[in-house]
């Protein structure tokens, strides 16, 4: 490459970047322009929490409170799993039932199985059993199990009920 | 085929019940409940921190319904974040993916505010149910996050507020004929909030004992209370030659039980009320801790010791609490001596007190004036 082909180069580059640069100043500017006081104050204030709450975590990551790797699994990995593996799954299943099962049953299907799905995140802690200790009885002394399959039963079973209710009242 | 065409793209997701207008809503709803867990964790914070803000010494039951709220606000808050996470999912690919610097910090907020969201509940929840998978200490990187979390939703109301004051007033738009209505799935959320709440509040409200089938205690347990630090856990054992020894301007002064059952004894009703949100009430007998130290008005503060070695084995008490007619240098529960694992043969017990500073096996009180 010659000297001048490379100052050619240089000079449209160096007017792209300008270009972007002038584009990105606008779009703030634009957009910070449209905000209303109270947007403002709820920027300028979130901001500064989370640059509280950073420092925070800062400080725990230094004394080894809080291990980097493990903290940072934690927290990264619930945006993760979420959009890349359970939100598919419910998509998939959602697709599913609305591909086999028939019109008139689809939106008590659907309804009970996201119902089941939302109690069984809070109940899966506490099915697991793991947290139980052998010196101390008094901590997760109940039938969790049995408590979370009624709490299925009733799900399912209760739009079952109501339809053969209405189903009675107008063959 | 490009690579770039792999990447999934928002139209890729069907559900049709999905979108705005039930984003605003489950988002308020949040909002809201993330709202009133942040205040109550700061409150329980703050009674676990004494000196960094002034907290009354009542009512009695204080705690107890702050931290049953914090507890149970956060436990509702998992099926409303689950169908808020689902409501935005296809946003999560919105093109461009990266974008300029407007799209950087949009993205960027929004990261930090779904991972400190989801980081809360789910350790809060596992902490709850004392599966400890995540390995580090809980209460301090619960507390770091929250201020992530809070200002991350401070932040995104600002950024969704003319958008969601708009979708509140929009009509509902149709779906097929079959399908889940965006306000049934508003209902769903809301149904599986109060689910979560009712189901887990057995071991906070007694009249929801026999409902709370997924509550973390049936709040059952030795002399009809439960237990969370046993004297097994604790390594504490019973000791014949017990002394309860009370350090203050540099002298020692040490007193047996029986010294302690011949000094005049005072019963207060009060509840244990964990930061893991149960609580049950009992009659509580012993000495006033005033009674204890000389001239209690001039104290600055008293440090309570336990022969449990662990973190939880040191409490401090402040003055207001030290002249507190309620708080008690408990030797009884409901008439009975104390079993060993509620303290044997003495503990501390103070209205409006986190359970984790009502120290067991009490050994020596340190006082600072």
């Amino acid at each position: 490459m010659n000297a001048r082909r490379r100052t050619a180069l240089v000079r449209v580059f160096r007017r792209r970047i300008v270009e972007v640069r002038n584009q990105q100043v606008a779009e703030v500017r634009a957009a910070v322009g449209g905000l209303t006081r109270l947007q403002v104050l709820l920027l300028l204030a979130g901001s500064a929490t989370i640059a509280f709450g950073g420092v925070q975590m800062l400080h725990l990551l230094l004394d080894r409170t809080a291990p980097v790797l493990g903290v940072g699994a934690w927290w990264l990995g619930g945006p993760l799993i979420v959009d890349l593996l359970v939100v598919p799954i419910v998509v998939i299943t959602g697709v599913a039932i609305s591909r086999f099962i028939p019109v008139g049953w689809r939106r008590d299907v659907a309804a009970a199985s996201a119902l089941s799905l939302l109690v069984s995140l809070v109940a899966l802690p506490f099915l697991t059993g793991l947290g139980r200790r052998p010196d101390n009885p008094s901590l997760l002394d109940r039938n969790y199990w049995a408590g979370y399959l009624t709490l299925l039963v009733l799900i399912w079973g209760v739009p079952l009920v109501l339809r053969l209710f209405r189903r009675l009242r107008h063959p | 085929m490009k690579p770039a065409d792999l990447v999934p793209r928002p139209e890729w997701y069907p559900g049709r019940a999905r979108g705005g207008w039930l984003s605003a809503r489950v988002g308020t709803a949040l909002g809201i409940a993330f709202a009133t867990c942040f205040v109550t964790g700061l409150i329980s914070h703050f009674h676990q921190h004494p000196g960094l803000f002034p907290l009354p010494d009542g009512p009695v039951w204080g705690y107890a319904v702050s931290q049953g709220i914090h507890v149970t606000t956060g436990i509702a808050s998992i099926p409303l974040l689950a169908v808020k996470l689902w409501s935005v999912a296809p946003r999560f690919w919105q093109r461009p993916l990266v974008g300029g610097v407007l799209r950087m910090l949009e993205r960027g907020s929004v990261l930090v505010l779904v991972a400190s969201a989801v980081f809360e509940l789910v350790t809060g929840l596992l902490n709850v149910a004392e599966w400890y998978a995540f390995g580090f200490y809980f209460p301090p990187v619960h507390y770091a996050v929250a201020w992530l979390a809070i200002g991350a939703i401070a932040v995104h109301v600002a950024v969704q507020l003319p958008k969601v004051r708009e979708l509140w007033t929009a009509p509902e738009p149709a779906v097929a004929t079959g399908d889940l209505r965006r306000r049934d799935v508003f209902r769903l959320a809301g149904l599986g909030a109060v689910i979560a709440a009712v189901t887990t509040a057995g071991d906070k409200l007694p009249a929801l004992r026999p409902v709370g089938v997924l509550s973390q205690r049936s709040a059952m347990g030795p002399q009809g209370l439960p237990v969370n630090r046993s004297a097994v856990a604790a390594g504490v054992v019973a000791d014949p030659d017990w002394q309860l020894r009370v350090r203050d301007r540099g002298r020692e002064r040490t007193r047996t039980l029986a010294d302690l059952q011949a000094m005049p004894q005072h019963a207060a009703l009060l509840p244990i009320a964990c930061v893991e949100g149960w609580n049950v009430w009992a009659t509580w007998e012993g000495v006033r801790l005033s009674e204890l130290v000389d001239d209690p008005g001039g104290v600055a503060e008293l440090t309570v010791r336990s022969a449990d070695p662990g973190g939880y084995g040191v409490s401090t008490v402040t003055r207001q609490t030290l002249n507190h007619p309620d708080t008690l240098l408990a030797l009884r529960i409901d008439g009975e001596q104390l079993a060993l694992d509620h303290g044997f043969p003495a503990r501390l017990i103070a209205p409006n007190r986190p359970g984790a500073l009502q120290t067991k096996w009490v050994t020596t009180i340190e006082v600072r004036r």
